[in-house]
């Protein structure tokens, strides 16, 4: 504890907060439970005043939520209470003493000062002692504030408390002109009356429990509280405040370090370290230049990084103890963890690479390493000094590059040139100037990035149906696991946040959408059958399915999204209002009018712009109008009788008669008071459809009839024509009979010619004519006629038609020529012959005499009965499968051929799925006398090839 | 080596095989550049595709996914490629063009056609009279540079017809039914009166085949270098003529065969039959593995076109009919005024037909791509008629000529459009020379196909064995050794609970006296006898006092 005493400028404060901590330390366990119980409300109330940015729920939550006058009413208690301690401890009693003499008041807020040092101080000596033994607290003047910045420091945040700050304000005495400035401001300020008001509210308060107080403390303190107060309390104060900070170094333009670093709320004077990390107001919206955005989609995300960085300063007030530093065990399987990310993540670098080259076709080593090869590349000449152009061609191509902006001058960037003029301008400049000037481009570059990348994953989301479903149960969820988080003390890093956020990503990536996998093996398992989960997603994925195809056709989707996110917002804010309650019912009214109209405006299917389908729609929309006025009347009026809810129960009458929906619209509104109006939603919505089903059926069965009736229409002209047909000439009859291979076209063209008159008896018969010859005469061609082959040189035939019944002749002498050999018959013969032979065969396996009598005197009964005794079967090809079953003339030999066996494949070799994979894969031979010369050499390059030289390891991933 | 005659002899007339298509479809797509792009694509797969390509999408496995994409990927561009590489064919076919309707190129005569052409074309075109020893056989090599006639009566020959010089004359003395090169200029095969002999281009004997007696047809499978021949017998019997070995002799049952022609695509070969069929065999079966009924009478002759797709064979019924030989269907027929005594398809698709004394070239008898196959009026061209009996018909390889040997010698004449414009050297090359055909005949030699690959499908190799698991066993299991049924008991340990004594334990009392019985029980006394004998030393080796102690199992 040598620093503490080390520590002299503001003696007369701190050493009391020491001996507080020493006697503290040595307190009794009442001494400590007492400090417990009362001081850890003040330190609570204390802090939500000093930061209460966190919208995080927690313990506090309760406490934060207090208004002033409970804040105030805290403190008179607080120190209610500790009059009684002091009375009865004496060490403390000098300090209540010392309390009382209003040493502590002059600096604004004794009482959270006070609890804040012993926080610090208890967090420090206890705990991190050990940690920061090494660690000197050195240039600075006022050890205390000192470490607690380095703690602050270390917390990562790079936001400041104003607590402390304040508190090193009100010591440096700066506090005077600090205030004169705040003041200037409101009052420049036409907007921050709000603010004002609150700060004299602050004012009185203060003025009453605390008498000696000065002027300008009280307001830079409130000042101070405000800025704590801004970001819950009211959004216009936000903003006002905002604009206010905006403005302060624009009013302080001349003195621009000092006045910094006064509006960032803390003194140059008081941690001369943290100069860097200057911005020690919060960076807001505004400051990011969002305010302006009217989207409600990015303003929840803002509202979400809004709520991040409260939760910052939150996690830093409560980080001001500092954690116990984790087991060894635990850190090292954390170091492991990431370290095994780290180099995973390294290594996936080289996956492509890998992957290329094994699905190379050829690798050739050494590998081509691409920056030698690029350097060495003998492909294009490199100019022998780069940055002077080589000859006059080039200066002026190198001009015109300049020119265009396709080259820079000198072979340097334009970046290049800009960080050359920084670094000129840093030389001119003092040190610190140059660290604070780094530090802020640090902060800010850092702000921007994780601004950047917060709305780069915001901007990725992009389904409202997504969000509406999910936003609740996620909000709810995330709250409660904050909660009990915070219960116990732990604050969730960005790592689990961004871990969190992966994981929905994931889930969203998975979406049950009705081609997934998921939804396939449902389907096909009947998982929904049983299973709850799967029930809901599939009722999900339809609900979803239906809402695309709604926007497909062009509808509009009912605006639930946005709605209900308004709904969310009054729930949060009133929940037990029975006003809002009426009120969301009007709203859900309005909409379901609204929904309606859209529907009736929207291009709907076909079905749904029938006639009949817009009449049932009508009534439909008009009992829902109806249904609507009345509750709307109720709605004002709070008039219904409970007689009219219970003289509906019962069988509902459905159809087009409007009268039964206002009983639905009363049954419906009884619900409405139990259940959630979410629920009630629907119910109204199943109703609808319920009518709108049975509007259907109504109005179906006409139009099946009408269906049916024009069925029966076009029915009746398709058969007409065939009688007609029919009735044709006789000259038409048999040839359309024999023309049965006619096109439907042509059919077509014929009945209509047909219809008409004379004429179409001979065009008829010329069709008849073209359709019954051309086989015929194709069968002759085919046949008969064998022409001659002479091509006698000596005679001068005109044509074969002179020479045809020679050819005839011969034939006729050919036929009897061989008329004593039946070759045909024969070789018929030979082919049933075949056949059987090849056939399946039953082999009599019976032995005579074995098992039976046999020789002489056996009856005739009895050989027959032991011939088929012992049968088998001999599997052969059947007459069908033959071959040449088909084949006229032709034998086919069946027999397998052995000897070529030893050329086939015996079983499938292992890639290939089935046998043409693999036949079809051979089809192509690979040698010099089929492919050409290319294919040949590539087909045979060996897939690696070895080249002289040293086989390094790859430098980097080429891809 | 090819001449285009289209020029000179240009006439007009009716088109014998063209097909005039109306191609509407080229007025939509002959817009954009990438029409052509994809047309030459198209036409790529057509011509080098072989086939379906793997349908990649319906493959569920990523991995394999890839590969067969990437394989397919590689196709696509050698196909590419090789069509690419067309352009270095630096010659064109064509054939002779009529120039009104009311010319037939079937007039135009071979004066005509030598009076046009170019004087060293000219000077292919020539007769050879040898009327002596009549009617003459012919072969060409493989790369068409040199010539062998063969007189049925004994006179054999070769030439470098190009230079009109002779390689060697043989006069044999006795009756010559064939006479075919091997797979170079260096040997040929003649069948003579008995035995099939084999001589070198100086006409010296070098084998005398004696397992092949009175053959009267030959073939020869130059990437297998199997010399098929069957005689009168009806003997089918395949040689390797690198090793000498006879592969197989197969009875046809047929009786003797009247025709005998090769398969180029698959090697198979083609046998006409008395009795109007033509079989197809190969070696690795010992009967046909099809048989069609192509004519009513005996066929004649028989030719397969180069791309293994169509057969033409010529019968005595005067019926000349074109086969699918893929589908094993009869595409056409066409009537001959005689039996066509030889039959020959070149190397474009132009047959040429031997009847009686003339000869007719026909074109486009079958198309490759056509869905249906256009029968034809007239043929292509035609010659003769000059009292020389056909004998047979050859077509010069990588050349426009056919040539015709009949019975008073032997002609060649000019057919335009005939030859393979185009030859790779990698396969036949007619320019070679020495030290070239040395060593295309060293590589052809190591590229040797097993005659186990002959098959209709000459793409099954490395295909997938459909034969059930149970079938596949059995027919391994055919040479597997016998299993010892003393094994488990023979050397397992020799203590108290040696295996043999387990065996004799539990077993050894059953009355089933079988092999394995047997077995142990010669190897038990065997054991006891060396124990036995053991026992004897062991004593011995204690002396008389101290053998009292020797134990048995010790």
């Amino acid at each position: 504890m040598a620093g503490r005493q080390a520590h002299g400028r503001a003696p007369d404060k701190k050493p009391r907060a020491k001996k507080n901590n020493s006697k503290k330390r040595a307190l009794d366990a009442f001494a400590i439970a007492s400090h417990q119980t009362s001081d850890d409300v003040k330190i609570r109330k204390h802090r939500l005043g000093a930061q209460e940015g966190g919208n995080r729920p927690g313990k506090r939550r309760r406490d934060e939520h207090d208004e002033d006058d409970e804040e105030e009413e805290d403190i008179n208690t607080k120190k209610q209470r500790k009059g009684p301690a002091k009375g009865r401890f004496d060490e403390l009693d000098v300090d209540g003493g010392s309390d009382s003499e209003g040493n502590e008041w002059k600096m604004g807020e004794v009482d959270s000062d006070d609890d804040s040092d012993l926080d610090s101080d208890e967090a420090f000596g206890e705990s991190d002692e050990e940690r920061f033994n090494g660690y000197a607290f050195s240039g600075s003047t006022k050890k205390k504030d000192k470490k607690k910045s380095n703690l602050r420091n270390k917390d990562i945040n790079l936001d400041e408390d104003e607590e402390e700050d304040s508190d090193s304000e009100l010591e440096e005495g700066d506090l005077g002109e600090d205030a004169v400035d705040l003041a200037d401001m409101l009052d420049t300020s036409e907007d921050e009356g709000e603010v004002q008001k609150k700060d004299s509210r602050r004012q009185t308060e203060s003025s009453g429990s605390e008498e000696d107080e000065e002027s300008d403390d009280e307001s830079s303190a409130s000042s101070a509280d405000d800025d704590d107060d801004e970001d819950t309390s009211d959004p216009t104060k936000i903003a006002a405040l905002q604009r206010l900070i905006a403005n302060l170094p624009q009013v302080d333009e001349s003195s621009r370090a000092p006045a910094k670093q006064r509006s960032d709320g803390a003194s140059e004077y008081n941690t001369p370290s943290e100069f860097g990390l200057a911005s020690k107001n919060k960076l807001t919206l505004e400051d990011l230049g969002l305010a302006g955005i009217s989207d409600p989609l990015i303003k929840k995300s803002l509202k979400f990084v809004e709520s991040n960085s409260n939760s910052q300063g939150k996690k830093k007030a409560s980080s001001a103890k500092l954690e116990v530093p984790l087991t060894r065990r635990q850190q090292d399987r954390l170091d492991r963890s990431s370290a095994y990310d780290q180099t995973k993540e390294t290594l996936d670098r080289w996956t492509d690479t890998v992957k290329n080259n094994r699905r190379a076709d050829h690798l050739m080593f050494p590998l081509v390493d691409h920056d030698t090869a690029a350097t060495h590349s003998n492909k294009q000449l490199i100019p022998t000094n780069q940055t002077k152009p080589f000859n006059e061609l080039e200066a002026t191509i190198q001009s015109i590059l300049e020119e265009s902006g396709l080259a820079t001058t000198n072979g340097k960037d334009d970046e290049d040139q800009i960080r050359e003029y920084e670094e000129l301008e840093t030389k001119k400049m003092s040190i610190e100037e140059v660290k604070a000037r780094r530090d802020q481009l640090r902060m800010a570059r850092d702000l921007l990035f994780r601004e950047e990348a917060k709305s780069k994953r915001i901007k990725k989301i992009k389904s409202k149906s997504y969000r509406k479903v999910h936003r609740k149960q996620r909000e709810k969820e995330e709250r409660l696991n904050q909660e009990a988080l915070e219960e116990g003390g732990y604050i969730p890093s960005e790592d689990e946040q961004e871990a969190q956020d992966r994981r929905r990503a994931t889930e969203r990536m998975s979406a049950k959408h009705r081609g997934s996998k998921w939804a396939k093996a449902t389907k096909e398992t009947g998982r929904a059958a049983w299973d709850e989960d799967a029930r809901s997603g599939i009722t999900e994925m339809a609900r979803r399915d239906e809402e695309l195809r709604k926007r497909v056709e062009g509808r509009a989707v009912r605006k639930e999204f946005d709605d209900g996110s308004e709904g969310s917002f009054s729930e949060s804010e009133g929940s037990d209002d029975s006003e809002a309650d009426d009120a969301r019912a009007l709203r859900q009214l309005n909409k379901l009018g609204n929904s309606d109209i859209v529907d009736e405006a929207a291009p709907g299917g076909k079905l749904a712009n029938m006639k009949f389908m817009r009449k049932a729609e009508e009534a439909r929309k008009r009992g829902n109008d109806e249904m609507v006025e009345d509750m709307r009347r109720e709605l004002a009026g709070e008039a219904f009788s409970e007689e009219e809810e219970t003289g509906d129960i019962g069988r509902r009458i459905f159809g087009p008669g409007s009268n039964n929906t206002p009983s639905e619209a009363t049954i419906s509104k009884t619900n409405e008071f139990e259940v959630p109006e979410a629920s009630d939603d629907g119910d109204l919505k199943l109703d609808n459809m319920v009518l709108d089903d049975n509007a259907k059926f109504g109005t179906i069965q006409p139009t099946q009839k009408k269906i049916k009736g024009t069925l029966k229409t076009s029915v009746l002209p398709a058969q007409k024509p065939q009688p007609v047909n029919l009735e044709g000439g006789a000259w038409s009859k048999a040839p359309l009979k024999k023309a049965t291979g006619i096109s439907d076209a042509e059919a077509n063209r014929r009945r209509h010619k047909r219809n008409d008159a004379v004429e179409v008896e001979e065009l008829d018969l010329s069709a008849a004519a073209l359709i019954a010859t051309p086989p015929k005469s194709k069968k002759s061609a085919k046949r008969s006629t064998t022409f001659d082959m002479d091509v006698d040189s000596d005679d001068s035939d005109d044509g074969n038609t002179v020479q045809l019944p020679f050819a005839i002749r011969d034939q006729d002498l050919i036929k009897r020529a061989f008329a004593g050999a039946d070759v045909v018959g024969e070789f018929q013969a030979e082919k049933n012959q075949t056949i059987e032979d090849e056939e399946d065969k039953v082999i009599d396996n019976t032995l005579p005499g074995w098992g039976s009598w046999t020789g002489d005197g056996v009856s005739k009964r009895e050989k027959t009965r032991n011939k088929g005794r012992f049968l088998t079967k001999v599997e052969g090809v059947k007459a069908a499968n033959r071959k040449d079953s088909k084949l006229e003339r032709v034998i086919i030999n069946e027999k397998r051929v052995k000897k070529n066996g030893k050329y086939l494949a015996t079983t499938l070799p292992h890639p290939f799925e089935n046998r043409q994979q693999y036949e079809r894969s051979l089809r192509l031979p690979v040698g010099p006398e089929w492919a050409t010369k290319e294919t040949l050499q590539a087909a045979m390059k060996p897939r690696i090839l070895l080249k002289q030289g040293i086989i390094a390891p790859m430098s980097k991933p080429l891809m | 080596m090819e001449v285009d005659l289209a020029d000179e002899t240009a006439q007009q007339s009716h088109f014998n095989g063209a097909l005039s298509l109306p191609d509407a479809r080229t007025d939509l797509t002959k817009t954009s550049a990438n029409a052509a792009l994809l047309r030459k694509r198209k036409e790529a797969e057509l011509a080098y595709g072989r086939g379906r390509k793997i349908p990649v999408k319906a493959i569920k496995d990523k991995k394999l996914r890839g590969n067969m994409k990437a394989l397919e990927g590689k196709y696509k561009e050698a196909t590419l490629k090789l069509k690419d590489s067309e352009i270095l064919h630096e010659n064109t076919g064509g054939f002779l063009e009529p120039e009104t309707e009311l010319e037939r190129t079937y007039k135009v005569r071979q004066e005509d056609i030598v009076a046009d052409v170019p004087i060293e074309t000219a000077k292919k075109r020539f007769d050879l009279k040898l009327d002596t020893l009549g009617p003459y056989v012919c072969d060409y090599t493989r790369n068409g540079r040199e010539l062998l006639l063969a007189g049925r009566k004994g006179h054999v020959a070769t030439m470098d017809w190009r230079e009109g010089k002779l390689g060697c004359e043989l006069q044999l003395g006795e009756t010559v039914r064939d006479a075919k090169w091997l797979h170079n200029n260096q040997l040929f095969a003649v069948a003579q009166k008995k035995y099939v002999y084999i001589y070198d281009r100086a006409g010296v004997e070098l084998h005398c085949l004696k397992k092949h007696i009175e053959v009267t047809n030959m073939e020869f499978l130059p990437y297998h270098y199997l010399l098929a021949t069957v005689g009168k017998p009806g003997y089918l019997k395949y040689q390797d003529v690198s090793t000498g070995q006879i592969i197989i002799e197969i009875p046809t049952k047929l009786g003797s065969p009247t025709a005998l022609t090769q398969n180029p695509h698959n090697a198979i070969l083609h046998m006409g039959h008395q009795n109007g069929t033509v079989t197809l065999w190969s070696p690795n079966s010992t009967t046909p593995l099809v048989k069609l009924l192509a004519h009513r009478g005996p066929v004649r002759a028989a030719a397969v076109d180069r791309e293994g797709r169509y057969m033409v064979s010529t019968g005595q019924d005067l019926k000349m009919s074109v086969w699918d030989i893929r589908m094993f269907k009869e595409v056409n027929s066409y009537f001959t005024r005689t039996p066509a005594s030889s039959v020959a398809i070149s190397d474009r698709g132009l047959t040429a037909v031997g009847w009686g004394t003339q000869t007719s070239v026909w074109r486009g008898l079958f198309t490759k791509h056509a869905l249906e196959q256009e029968k034809i009026q007239s043929p292509y061209m035609g010659s003769g008629g000059e009292g020389k009996r056909i004998e047979r018909v050859k077509w010069c390889p990588f050349e426009d000529l056919l040539g015709i040997s009949h019975n008073e010698g032997f002609s060649s004449i000019i057919v335009p459009g005939a030859g393979e414009p185009n030859f790779d050297a990698l396969e036949v090359n007619p320019y070679e020379n020495t030290k070239q055909r040395q060593e295309a005949e060293v590589k052809s030699l190591l590229n040797k196909l097993q005659p186990e690959m002959i098959s209709l499908n000459p793409e099954y190799i490395g295909n997938l064995d459909l034969l059930s698991a149970e079938q596949r066993q059995a027919e391994k299991d055919l040479d597997k050794k016998p299993v010892d049924p003393i094994a488990d008991v023979k050397n397992r340990g020799r203590g108290k609970n040696s295996s043999l004594r387990k065996y004799l334990r539990k077993k050894g009392t059953r009355n089933i006296i079988d092999e394995r019985r047997l077995k142990i029980e010669e190897l038990r006394k065997n054991q006891s006898e060396k124990q036995k004998r053991r026992l004897k030393e062991t004593e011995e080796e204690l002396g008389p006092a101290l053998g009292r102690f020797a134990r048995k199992g010790a």
